[in-house]
């Protein structure tokens, strides 16, 4: 697998066997034969190109070069395989020396890529070939060569839109699985990081990198994520969502149990924690495991600011996800159950709002909240021009007139724009989407039995949550089970100098954070 | 019986939760009213009285359980006692449980009821509440932990919070002398009453076994009782300096009467009342799941059942009879005085009499123990 040759690491383990013919097809040692066993496997394609020359120009030992087109480096091929192929090897080379001195000849003297091998089986050929390789066949000689020649287009590196910070580097990972973990290499200089590949889906064959630092990483917890990668079964792997809901704990909960992030940083900081990262080619998106909730509104860019600062921007995203969680069914509960919780005068001016609306106060509410969530879907699907259209013509213009309608209270406008802002508070988005659903069961239970309701609803909501794990741990920690070391970085972050310790939770092996220098500062 | 591993699933913190959780529930409604019923004044003694008691029997549970220590009671009590009669007083115990849990979710019911929710027939309410606890109780002993280590400061703090600032419309005449020639008599019949707001740490006879570091337990057991204690005596003193003697003796539910004649002009909300009923409704499902799991589990252990959440269920509907049974607040107050009598017995004389067996087998005991395992 080209895995070997590019990292030049110990390829851990295979992907799993394919029980089909290809398995079982050897190569023959005439050229021409060859390419059609090639040709019968591949299917003609128009990409795949048969280049045929013969070697030193002469007739007698013809060699065929066969690779995908857009998958490779044309400038590797032409000067680097072809052109020493035809004219630094000399014709006496060829008809002195034995088959197997002309293997180590073209190997050792002639072609001038950085990787060549030798493959004796055709499906290793072939995988190699559709992953950007190109395969060497010559004449007498029943194995092929694997020369490395990838190049495609990519992406280049850009700012990552998912998750913006005001402060922090403005690099964002790609689709290119190596690119994305070069951008952690770069960042972590530890002998100790390791990158372990395995290739997931039965036809895609999709490259997935897992990362953590030995040492500092739970080798159960890494051992966990291994074994739950491996065992994927599936057709194609498209992108890293895929892996989450394949290994993730608990599928039908609405929280999410990985995080995923666009950003080096963030995936370096994790992995000091002794996290796991899961690099998955063709998505900028890794992701992060184990993850716990209170990771969920964090920003990397809480370690590049000063600590009070910190505290009080993670109160506010804790307050925004309070607001956008149960705002809309306090609402409703006060004011179809408990209008006597409220001020007289915070009262009046509510029910003089609500006096020319015909809807019940949970109508009102669902309404509008459904009306909000319809803008929101259509906002992500259209096109960047009309999106902000759209958006001042559906926020602004038709709550105006709702409002003037009399179909809607003013007040209920501003407890539906004050949700929708509030759940974009957290720097994640997985998280706000749990938070949309829930918001609509807490209200189903809020018009149904007022703040009781709620209530009652909230701590079902913290059940659930506590019962989650992710890769064995704890979804609530540090909460609960509290650990004093980690509430260090929770609502309130403390100087990066007094954070001493990696998370108890992870159970890392080296827990200081200091003890191997080498590792820089997750800071 | 059942051969799960124990030890390691309860952490020293979440014990002390479990306890403080279990030990604030229904009582400290009622709390003011039974303290100053016989002793007036000195129901202030009584509550500390009632809290120190409390304390004593908590310590010799725990000093029992330490005997048995990956045992829960149901388990050493068919140890000490013999296979049926151990038997048979489990099922006491968990008979009692399941009244209190029962009168524990009614008595709320009935708050919410006559506080919040008027026109909602208290059936629903009940329902509701037998549900959320039942899918508490139906998780594992972790997550229970878990949960009550969340919510142990998110019941602490609001009704603390509200108390302390009831005491501006207090009076300290009220409260003042504390003795005013009361007889012991009187001063200890209000003790036994108060006791009743205490009950619930007997809940440690389940979680023992569970605890992380055994040695800590006993630390962590303390830490548990003095913060409920200390809000109780709070609180009544805080309702004596408010209402007087001789108008709480009048009030149905005194520590709710305290907070409703709160009023806290910075906050948004002008009266509190709703907003202690909805942080009281997790005071409360703690209290209930905790012992929901106690029953479950003391049945599971009993019944030889490998998991205690196939109980869980099936009390449900039981449980439910037993919430309606009273046909009002008035009849139920008065089986809750009957639970609490029954709960001062189990709770003072069983583990000394349980305790004064252990230290008589000794190593016998012992044997045993190693022989079943």
């Amino acid at each position: 697998m080209f895995w070997d040759k590019i990292t030049g690491k110990k390829n851990i383990e295979n992907i799993e066997e394919d029980k089909k013919e290809i398995n079982k097809v050897g190569l023959e040692d005439s050229v021409r034969k060859n390419e059609e066993i090639i040709k019968d496997l591949i299917g003609e394609s128009s990409d795949v190109v048969f280049r045929k020359f013969n070697l030193a120009k002469d007739e007698e030992s013809p060699a065929m070069l066969i690779y995908i087109d857009g998958l490779t480096n044309t400038d590797i091929l032409n000067l680097h395989i072809i052109k020493p192929l035809l004219s630094d090897l000399k014709e006496e080379d060829l008809t002195e020396n034995s088959i197997e001195e002309q293997v180590d000849l073209i190997t050792e003297s002639i072609v001038t890529t950085h990787e060549i091998k030798l493959e004796k089986k055709m499906d290793k050929l072939i995988t190699a070939a559709l992953s950007g390789d190109s395969i060497l066949l010559i004449e007498g000689l029943s194995q092929g060569f694997i020369i490395a020649s990838k190049g495609w287009d990519a992406r280049s590196i850009s700012e990552p839109t998912t998750e913006s910070v005001i402060r922090g580097p403005r690099d964002g990972f790609t689709e290119n699985l190596r690119t994305n973990t070069s951008h952690i290499r770069r960042r972590l200089r530890d002998p100790g990081l390791r990158v372990k590949g395995v290739a997931v889906g039965e036809r895609s064959k999709t490259d997935i990198a897992i990362l953590y630092i030995e040492g500092v990483a739970n080798p159960h917890i890494v051992d966990e994520i291994m074994n739950r990668i491996k065992s994927i079964k599936v057709d194609g792997v498209l992108e890293s969502g895929y892996i989450e809901q394949f290994i993730e704990d608990s599928p039908f909960s609405p929280f999410p149990q990985l995080q995923h992030t666009e950003r080096p940083d963030k995936a370096v900081g994790n992995l000091l924690e002794g996290k796991v990262a899961i690099v998955v080619d063709g998505t900028p998106f890794v992701l992060i495991a184990p993850a716990v909730f209170e990771q969920f509104y964090h920003s990397p860019e809480d370690y590049y600011n000063r600590t009070v600062i910190v505290s009080l921007l993670r109160v506010v995203r804790v307050i925004g996800l309070m607001i956008s969680l149960a705002l809309p069914a306090l609402y409703i509960a006060l004011t179809s159950f408990h209008f006597e919780m409220l001020p007289t005068v915070f009262a009046l001016s509510i029910a003089g709002g609500r006096a020319q609306v015909p809807l019940p106060a949970y109508l009102e509410a669902f309404l509008m909240e459904g009306i909000i969530e319809i803008l929101r879907e259509a906002s992500v699907h259209l096109p960047n021009v009309i999106g902000s259209t759209i958006g001042i013509v559906g926020g602004l213009i038709l709550g105006t007139a709702a409002v003037d309608a009399g179909l809607v209270s003013p007040a209920m406008v501003i407890v539906v724009a004050l949700t929708t802002i509030g759940s974009f508070t957290a720097p994640t988005y997985s998280v706000s989407n749990a938070i949309r659903i829930l918001r609509f069961i807490l209200m189903i239970l809020a018009s149904s039995f007022g703040l009781y309701g709620l209530v009652v609803g909230l701590i079902a909501t913290s059940i659930h949550m506590a019962s989650l794990k992710s890769f064995g741990i704890p979804y609530l920690t540090p909460y609960a089970p509290s650990r004093l070391e980690d509430l260090k970085d929770s609502i309130i972050r403390f100087p990066l100098w007094k954070m001493n310790f990696r998370p108890t939770l992870m159970r890392t092996k080296n827990s200081k954070r200091e003890e191997a220098k080498e590792e820089g500062d997750k800071n | 019986m059942i051969k799960i591993k124990k030890e390691g699933k309860v952490t020293e913190r979440q014990f002390s939760a479990i306890i403080i959780n279990t030990i604030l529930g229904v009582g400290i409604l009622t709390l003011p009213r039974e303290a100053v019923s016989f002793a007036d004044n000195a129901g202030i003694i009584s509550v500390i009285l009632a809290s120190l008691l409390s304390l004593i029997n908590l310590l010799i549970i725990i000093r029992l359980g330490l005997k048995y220590p990956d045992k829960t009671i149901f388990e050493y009590l068919q140890i000490l006692l013999g296979k049926i009669l151990g038997k048979i007083i489990s099922f006491f115990i968990i008979c009692y449980w399941f009244v209190f849990t029962a009168f524990v979710i009614r008595t709320f019911s009935e708050l919410i009821v006559t506080a919040v929710l008027p026109k909602t027939p208290i059936e629903v309410v009940i329902i509701i509440m037998l549900l959320l606890v039942a899918y508490l109780s139906y998780k594992d002993i972790q997550v229970l932990g878990r949960v009550n280590e969340l919510y142990v400061f998110i019941v602490i703090i609001p009704i603390l919070l509200l108390t302390i600032l009831s005491f501006k419309r207090g009076h300290m005449i009220y409260v003042l002398p504390v003795f005013r020639g009361h007889s012991m008599v009187n001063i200890l019949k209000s003790t036994g009453r108060s006791y009743f707001s205490f009950l619930g740490f007997e809940i440690v006879a389940i979680i023992l076994p569970f605890i992380t570091t055994k040695k800590l337990s006993i630390e962590y057991g303390i830490k548990g009782w003095l913060i409920p204690s200390i809000l109780s005596v709070i609180v009544v003193i805080a309702s004596i300096s408010v209402f007087g003697v001789f108008e709480l003796k009048n009030l149905v539910w005194p520590t709710f009467e305290l907070i409703k004649s709160t009023q806290f002009f910075a906050l948004i909300f002008e009266r509190l009342e709703v907003a202690f009923i909805a942080t009281w409704v997790i005071a409360l499902f703690t209290t209930a799941s905790n012992l929901l799991f106690g029953i479950a589990m003391g049945g599971a252990q009993i019944l030889n059942l490998h998991k205690h959440k196939t109980l869980v269920l099936s009390l449900l509907p039981l449980l439910y009879l037993f919430a309606l049974s009273p046909r009002n607040a008035y009849e139920l107050f008065n089986l809750v005085d009957i639970v609490s009598i029954v709960g001062l017995i189990l709770t003072t004389i069983l583990p000394i009499i349980l305790l004064i067996l252990a230290e008589i087998r000794g190593k016998g005991g012992k044997a045993i123990d190693e022989e079943s395992n």
